[in-house]
């Protein structure tokens, strides 16, 4: 078994890092990534004000943060984007677009952001990147956000999938066996998603789908294919939300 | 001891990439906390602006209230003050006009004295005459011892009958000049008639013959002040003596002066007294001012210029009537309208 330095960013593929922080003392772990695709570079879920200072700390470690073109917000919630202000303006960089749902922007400009937005609802859905690399963005309404997305990387088959496949635990690793993550998941899922009514659709949808890994934000990696329809059989099923009364 | 020096070596790296890793760390946590302490005194610097900006635009607001309120008061007592004098000048104007209405009625009352006067010299001479006669032949009739009961009783009896018509001019002058002090149906033909038993005696030594046409003598009764009526007639007929009087200075030749009066009904139930004469006629330059107070063309020790403003006054403000002027071959033709009384 590998041991990881939590202290370091870490290595997913060769070009999407995961630049999160591991706080010993949190049951909910939160997992920014960086995703370095020769001149875009794009940061998913930059996180919030008290974590700031580390995840920029490892995103310095790879590359110059005045290189980074977008960040990804797959919703609106503090720990997603609570430092996007202060990270704009130590970015610094007048092409920087933040990456969201047309209805999000609505919430999210009460940070006081100051730079542009991709509205993905309002671009097909889609992201075409210098290198022609696609990002497509799946809608999760409801998931627990109403503006909620999830980003897949057609080349590299990885889904980033926020809050879904996420778990709650102080017995957290990066890179867990699916099997022992299932109390961690269900624990979560019971408690933020509103209704098995729209997670079972959702997982219908990525049932169909060719995915290699998932990149949660809270939780641990789902690596390989099995796994991942592991998970999506696991979570179609689960009972949550209002389903629990 | 290669192991150690080996593992001393890790050990050394190892605690610099700590010691760096916290350093970057501690500037980044810095950095943030300077972003967000920025962040907040932009926020702060920009509140007290506002509240700054719309305390100064208050102030200002306040200052311009304060000078349009000064202005406001400045204007109402400017105004008020020229109301005041407004007033009183109002006051003064309506206090001279009275005055003038005054001094006008004092003068046109002098007028008609004056020419009462002359009417009664003019009609006091023949039986003054007469009553000279009288006396003087009381002496005669004593030298010749005519003077008996019969003579006495015929020479009092010719000089009471002197006297009275002399009382009775008097009387009738008196009545012709009081003013009317109720309106009265009247016959428009009986007042011209009693003006011309006044004048016919001054018109006759002027050469001037008068004559007078209507159709029907009943269809011209009006209800109204019935002498001033009569000061009007007056008024037009002098006035076309004198201008006779004037044209005949001018025209030697010209022997017998004309005045025609002529009376109409009009479809409308008014009454037209039309009056010409063969005078000299209105300058054309002054027929527009003729019936102003004060103007007369005349001598000032003829005319007082307020006869024909006094008759407009009359005709157009007292009877509701109309009298104007206008030229007519050789003369002038000075034209009233009134309404017939009702029934």
């Amino acid at each position: 078994m590998i041991q990881y330095n939590y202290n370091d960013s870490i290595n997913i593929l060769r070009d999407i890092h995961w630049v999160g922080f591991y706080d010993e003392q949190a049951d909910l772990h939160c997992n920014p990534y960086l995703m370095v695709d020769g001149l875009d570079v794009i940061l998913f879920d930059p996180g919030s004000i008290p974590h700031f200072s580390i995840v920029m700390r490892k995103i310095i470690d790879l590359i110059h943060p005045e290189s980074i073109n977008h960040i990804v917000a797959s919703h609106q919630d503090p720990d997603i984007c609570g430092n996007l202000p202060v990270m704009e303006d130590l970015i610094n960089n007048p092409e920087l677009r933040i990456i969201t749902e047309s209805g999000c922007v609505r919430l999210i400009q009460h940070y006081g952001i100051n730079s542009k937005y991709f509205k993905v609802d309002k671009n097909n859905n889609k992201l075409i990147l210098k290198s022609g690399r696609v990002l497509e963005f799946i809608p999760t309404p409801y998931l627990h956000s109403p503006f909620a997305i999830m980003t897949y990387d057609i080349k590299t088959k990885t889904l980033f999938s926020s809050d879904i496949f996420g778990t709650v635990s102080k017995d957290w690793e990066l890179f867990k066996e699916i099997n022992s993550t299932f109390k961690a998941m269900k624990l979560w899922h019971q408690a933020i998603m509103p209704s098995n009514v729209i997670l079972k659709k959702c997982m219908e949808k990525l049932q169909d789908m060719d995915i290699e890994r998932i990149l949660p934000q809270h939780g641990s990696i789902i690596e390989g294919s099995a796994e991942v329809k592991t998970a999506i059989t696991f979570l179609k099923d689960l009972p949550c939300g209002i389903d629990l009364d | 001891m290669k192991k150690d020096i080996l593992t001393t070596g890790n050990q050394h790296f190892n605690d610099v990439r700590n010691i760096n890793r916290d350093l970057i760390e501690k500037a980044l946590e810095m950095r943030c906390n300077a972003y967000l302490a920025h962040v907040k005194a932009k926020l702060l610097t920009m509140t007290i602006y506002d509240v700054n900006s719309s305390k100064t635009a208050l102030k200002r607001e306040v200052a311009a209230r304060t000078i349009i309120e000064n202005q406001i008061k400045h204007k109402s007592a400017q105004l008020e003050e020229l109301n005041t004098q407004l007033e009183k000048r109002v006051v003064e104007e309506v206090e001279k006009r009275r005055e003038n209405e005054l001094i006008l009625a004092q003068q046109s009352k002098m007028a008609a004295m004056g020419e009462m006067l002359g009417a009664i010299a003019h009609q006091w001479r023949q039986p003054l005459n007469a009553l000279g006669l009288y006396i003087q032949d009381i002496e005669e009739a004593y030298d010749f011892g005519e003077l008996n009961k019969e003579y006495i009783h015929k020479a009092v009896t010719n000089s009471m009958n002197q006297i009275e018509f002399m009382s009775n001019t008097i009387d009738d002058f008196r009545n012709f000049f009081k003013s009317s002090k109720e309106k009265t149906d009247f016959n428009v033909i009986d007042s011209i008639n009693e003006v011309l038993s006044i004048v016919t005696a001054s018109l006759i030594k002027d050469k001037i013959e008068l004559s007078i046409k209507f159709s029907d003598f009943n269809n011209f009764k009006i209800h109204s002040f019935a002498n001033e009526f009569k000061h009007v007639i007056l008024n037009i007929i002098t006035n076309a003596r004198d201008a006779i009087n004037d044209a005949r200075i001018i025209d030697s030749k010209m022997e017998y002066g004309r005045i025609l009066i002529t009376i109409d009904l009009l479809e409308d139930k008014h009454i037209k007294i039309t009056i010409e004469d063969n005078g000299t006629g209105v300058p054309e330059k002054i027929i527009e001012q003729i019936f102003d107070p004060y103007f007369t063309s005349k001598h000032a020790s003829v005319g007082t210029g307020i006869g024909l403003y006094m008759s407009k006054v009359i005709i157009e403000k007292n009877m509701r009537g109309k009298l104007y002027v206008n030229n007519i071959d050789h003369g002038a033709r000075f034209i009233i309208e009134i309404p017939k009384a009702s029934t």
